[in-house]
C-alpha cells in the first residue's frame, strides 16, 4: 500500500511540474560535453520528458540573476517554431528580467526558459511561470 | 558711489555664475540619473498586470518615456524599465529589466538587445546575430555604437530621451554595445551576442 501511495505521489509531481511550469532549480554547470557553461531548463528538471509548451501568449520567463563577481550572463529560450534561440546579456548584478517570447522572436511552440549562461556567476537562479 | 555699486554687482554676478557652474556636473558625470520623466501610463492589459505582480512590482508607478518607430519605452517604479510594441494588443511590456545597479557609473546602460542563434535543442547557441537592439541609457550617455571585436564601429545611434534604438542592424555577430559620453569617452561596454 505504501509503495502504491508513493508511486501515486511521484506520478502527480511528475505531471504537475510542467503544468505549473514554475521552478527554482540549480543550474547544471560544466560537464564533459559543455565545460565552462551552465544550463537550466525543463529538460534538466525532468530529463527525458517532453516539456515543450504551446505559446505564444500563455507563459513568460522571469530570471532573477544574482551576480557578485562580474562577467556577463547570457540567458534565453529556444523556440521550436522557428528554430531560434532568443537571448539577452546581463552584466552587473541583482537583475530581474522578464521577456515575452513573442516579443523577442521566440513565439509559437516553445521550450521556455532553457536558461544558459557563460561567464562568472556566484549564484544564478531562474524562475519560469506559465 | 555708483562705481562701487557696479563693482559689487559685477563681483556678485561672478560668484553666482561660479556657484552655478559648480552645481551642474559636467556631462560625463551624469551617469547616475535618468531625467526623462515621460507621461503617466495606466493602460495596462491583464497580462501586464500578471507579469508585474509576479515580478513583485504590482502597483508600480509607470510612465511612458518615449516612442521610437514601432517601439515604446517605459519606466516602471524606481528601478525597472521596459519596452514593447507602440500599439499594444496582447501585451504592453515585451521586455522588462530591473537592476539596482542602474543607473550608475558602473552600469549607465540597461540593454534590451535580443540576439538569435539558429542552434537548437540542447546545443550551445552559436553564431548569434542581433535581432533587435534597444535600451535605456543614463543622462551622461550621448550615443551608443555596435563595435566589432577588432574595435570597428559598424553602427551608432544617439541617445534621445534616455532611450536608444538601432534602426538597422549588422549581419555580423559577435559585436559589443559601447556607450560614449558627450566627449566621446567610452563609459560602458557589453557584448550583445
Amino acid at each position: 500500500m505504501k509503495r502504491l501511495l508513493l508511486a501515486a505521489a511521484v506520478t502527480v509531481v511528475f505531471f504537475a511540474a510542467p503544468a505549473t511550469a514554475s521552478a527554482d532549480a540549480p543550474w547544471q554547470c560544466g560537464g564533459p560535453q559543455d565545460p565552462g557553461h551552465c544550463w537550466w531548463g525543463y529538460n534538466h528538471l525532468t530529463p527525458g520528458v517532453n516539456n515543450w509548451v504551446p505559446g505564444p501568449y500563455n507563459w513568460w520567463v522571469t530570471a532573477n540573476v544574482f551576480k557578485s563577481n562580474g562577467g556577463t550572463i547570457t540567458y534565453g529560450m529556444y523556440s521550436a517554431s522557428n528554430g531560434n534561440w532568443c537571448l539577452n546579456n546581463m552584466s552587473g548584478s541583482n537583475q530581474v528580467t522578464f521577456f515575452s517570447p513573442s516579443d523577442v522572436g521566440c513565439g509559437g511552440y516553445n521550450r521556455p526558459a532553457l536558461g544558459y549562461f557563460s561567464g562568472n556567476s556566484s549564484y544564478t537562479r531562474m524562475n519560469v511561470q506559465a | 558711489m555708483l562705481l562701487l555699486a557696479i563693482a559689487i554687482a559685477v563681483v556678485f554676478a561672478a560668484i553666482t555664475r561660479d556657484a552655478q557652474s559648480a552645481a551642474a556636473p559636467p556631462p560625463t558625470d551624469r551617469l547616475d540619473r535618468v531625467s526623462t520623466r515621460g507621461a503617466p501610463f495606466s493602460s495596462l492589459l491583464l497580462r501586464d498586470q500578471r507579469v508585474l505582480n509576479d515580478m513583485g512590482r504590482a502597483g508600480a508607478e509607470i510612465s511612458i518615456l518615449a516612442r521610437s518607430g514601432e517601439r515604446a519605452f517605459y519606466r516602471l517604479g524606481k528601478d525597472c524599465y521596459g519596452s514593447g510594441p507602440v500599439s499594444p494588443s496582447e501585451y504592453t511590456f515585451g521586455v522588462i529589466k530591473c537592476s539596482s545597479d542602474f543607473p550608475t557609473a558602473a552600469q549607465p546602460v540597461l540593454d534590451f538587445s535580443i540576439f538569435h542563434s539558429s542552434s537548437g535543442g540542447d546545443a550551445k547557441p552559436s553564431a548569434a546575430t542581433l535581432w533587435r537592439s534597444e535600451g535605456i541609457a543614463a543622462d551622461g550617455v550621448a550615443k551608443v555604437a555596435l563595435v566589432t571585436a577588432d574595435g570597428q564601429s559598424i553602427a551608432e545611434t544617439a541617445v534621445v530621451d534616455n532611450k536608444y534604438s538601432f534602426s538597422a542592424l549588422p549581419a555580423a555577430g559577435g559585436v559589443s554595445l559601447v556607450a560614449y559620453d558627450a566627449r566621446g569617452k567610452v563609459v560602458f561596454s557589453e557584448p550583445t551576442g
